[in-house]
């Protein structure tokens, strides 16, 4: 229930502390393992503390750690928040536990953007014409992330208000139709097109780098920010749109709002390093499990713990089987589907003992 | 002082509320009165501001609601409705500490904090705190909303009067609780609010009303300053009952009966 603020600082020391440490961690694993003092001294270099060292590995793995882990890493992080902080936006906004990022369109409308812009953009592909998909991917799956939302919106929006059963069926209407078309194209597709296709759509960090890492912690940052303004109007919408319009919030202007923002974050996220799934589900129940129900605790944590997450499983994906990488997508849906069960199992007892989500 | 000057309420096909023209004020609790469907809810709507009318106007101390801005509303109206369900886990607490939202930016001052606690025990539910609000039975959660709607009007504004609406609020509540929940709204009245409340027990409006108003079919059918005026034809035009008024044996007050013998149905 509400937690003591001896808990929320003991709670928020604790992921801060996680999310450094994995951070460290996960800097350091690899194909190419680095060590410790390495990391120190690099970091003495990048803020000009000790003098660059000449030795010619010891420039490989300042390379490796520069251009490849460093911005890997810290994207990770800033994906996992995004989704994560999407989703608990969307669960707030929905007033339902299970309700995801990709439950209103933006995520296979994101992946519909993609898969176009893969066939019919000639033998363009995202893995290996680097400048031109890091523009053009990215645009694509935003657009069609806004089209899909806007039109699950539009469908949704009857008699001027939205109703979120209304929504909810639109979502999986318009999320068959995209993956619908997503599916066409990638049964259209020449086969490598057809393995950006299907790899894009299962997720990858691999092509991270700085540029991608500066769009989206920007993002991230300022949808955090955005979306910590808007955690007391969600708070007092947890009782019903009627009694938070009664609070004084013009519930419309709040949705429309949230919504725009989800799907900024949602869009980047994914036109970056494609679709992974479950994230934006599992960290606001964790969270929920552990006490939090404050929006604007729920906001800040989600964040932590997103990154957290993200680093720690695209940490496994990328040493599990190196020097070949398993999809991050896979990863998160065979933990994340799992723990969805036993989230769902649980809730049900709660539910039968008249508690909880009842 | 609330007002509906000539105020109707249509959806596609239907009008909800025909002209309806009506006076709350300030030191009263007035009753609104009918069968279902009548337009009480609807009429109770429009005074809260949920929605404009399609016709006429609702104006608070003389002033149109659509042009009081809903934070500036929230501050003075509070509306009690019914069966409030949660979606997430939240503490009681919580809950009643909303009622204080529209009057702090990021966190609850000490004084609102105060307020809710005063609120819940003004309900008679200070030990359920740190309950959880998904946990309780219909007639505690709905003095846990009743502890809230009070947080929130709790001070007299600068200018103007407060309102308070009440949509059925007595109808999961046990009998003791229900005039409980009735003195506190009727107290506030006293205190110079604007009281207004959809009550469906008759004995219970005529109890706690200063002023009556009888709706059927979308219409304002009579307003009566002095519950006293109500007359047994009246009941029956409103509810298609045969009622009888009878003088209470203890209180000297009015009460209803039901008089429908059993060859007239």
């Amino acid at each position: 229930m509400t937690l003591s603020p001896r808990r929320v600082r003991l709670y928020f020391g604790l992921l801060t502390a996680v999310l450094l440490l994995v951070l460290v961690l996960s800097a350091r694993l690899g194909a190419m393992a680095l060590t410790y003092p390495e990391l120190g001294g690099f970091l003495g270099e990048a803020f000009g503390l000790t003098p660059p060292n000449p030795d010619p590995m010891a420039t490989l793995h300042r390379g490796v750690f520069f251009q490849i882990r460093l911005p890997r890493v810290l994207l990770c992080a800033c994906v996992g928040a995004a989704l994560s902080m999407s989703g608990t936006l969307m669960q707030a906004l929905f007033r339902n536990p299970i309700v995801e990022p990709g439950l209103i369109g933006t995520s296979a409308g994101a992946a519909l953007g993609a898969a176009i812009i893969f066939v019919l953009g000639n033998s363009l592909s995202w893995a290996n014409v680097p400048v031109l998909g890091a523009l053009v991917l990215p645009a694509a799956a935003f657009v069609g992330a806004l089209a899909a939302t806007a039109l699950v919106y539009r469908l949704s929006a009857a008699q001027g208000r939205v109703t979120v059963a209304s929504m909810l069926l639109a979502g999986i209407a318009v999320n068959a139709l995209a993956a619908g078309g997503t599916g066409f194209l990638s049964y259209i597709a020449r086969d490598p097109q057809a393995r950006s296709i299907t790899f894009w759509s299962l997720g990858s960090f691999s092509s991270a780098d700085w540029p991608s890492f500066y769009l989206v912690g920007l993002v991230t940052v300022l949808g955090g920010l955005v979306a910590l303004r808007y955690a007391k109007s969600l708070n007092a919408l947890q009782l019903g749109e009627t009694e938070a319009q009664y609070l004084g919030i013009d519930v419309r202007k709040l949705q429309n709002r949230i919504l725009l923002l989800n799907t900024l974050l949602v869009a980047v996220a994914t036109a970056t390093v494609g679709v992974i799934g479950f994230v934006g589900l599992i960290v606001p129940h964790l969270l929920r499990l552990a006490g939090f129900s404050d929006n604007r605790l729920l906001i800040l944590g989600s964040a932590l713990l997103g990154a957290i997450l993200m680093i720690v499983s695209d940490t496994v994906a990328r040493t599990i089987i190196a020097p070949a990488e398993l999809p991050i997508g896979v990863l998160t849906a065979f933990i994340g589907a799992p723990v969805f069960l036993w989230l769902l199992s649980k809730y049900r007892q709660l539910n039968s003992r008249g508690g909880f989500y009842a | 002082m609330l007002t509906a000057d000539h105020a109707s309420f249509a959806v596609p096909g239907k009008t909800l509320l025909h002209d309806a023209t009506l006076e709350c004020r300030p030191g009263e609790v007035t009753v609104l009165l009918g069968p279902n469907g009548a337009g009480k809810t609807t009429l109770l709507r429009l005074l809260a501001g949920l929605y404009p009318p399609s016709a006429g106007r609702i104006l608070l101390d003389g002033q149109d609601l659509r042009t009081l801005a809903s934070p500036e509303l929230a501050r003075r109206r509070a509306v009690l409705s019914q069966e409030i369900h949660l979606a997430f886990p939240l503490s009681v607490e919580d809950v009643v500490l909303m009622g204080r939202y529209p009057h702090f930016q990021r966190r609850p001052t000490l004084l609102d904090q105060q307020i809710g606690r005063q609120a819940l025990a003004d309900m008679g539910m200070s030990s359920f705190a740190g309950r959880d609000y998904s946990t309780l039975s219909g007639g505690e959660a709905q003095k846990v909303q009743m502890a809230r709607v009070l947080a929130q009007i709790w001070e007299a504004p600068a200018a103007g009067s407060r309102v308070l609406l009440l949509d059925e609020p007595v109808s999961s509540l046990d009998i003791q609780y229900q005039h409980q929940l009735l003195r506190r709204a009727r107290q506030l009245a006293r205190e110079q609010a604007v009281v207004v409340t959809v009550l469906h027990d008759l004995n219970l409006a005529l109890t706690y009303a200063d002023r009556l108003v009888l709706l059927k079919d979308g219409h304002i059918h009579a307003t009566l300053p002095d519950p006293a005026a109500l007359t047994d034809q009246l009941l029956g035009e409103v509810f298609g009952v045969r009622m009888a008024l009878i003088t209470n044996p203890v209180t000297q007050k009015p009460l209803v009966i039901y008089a429908e013998s059993e060859e007239e149905k």
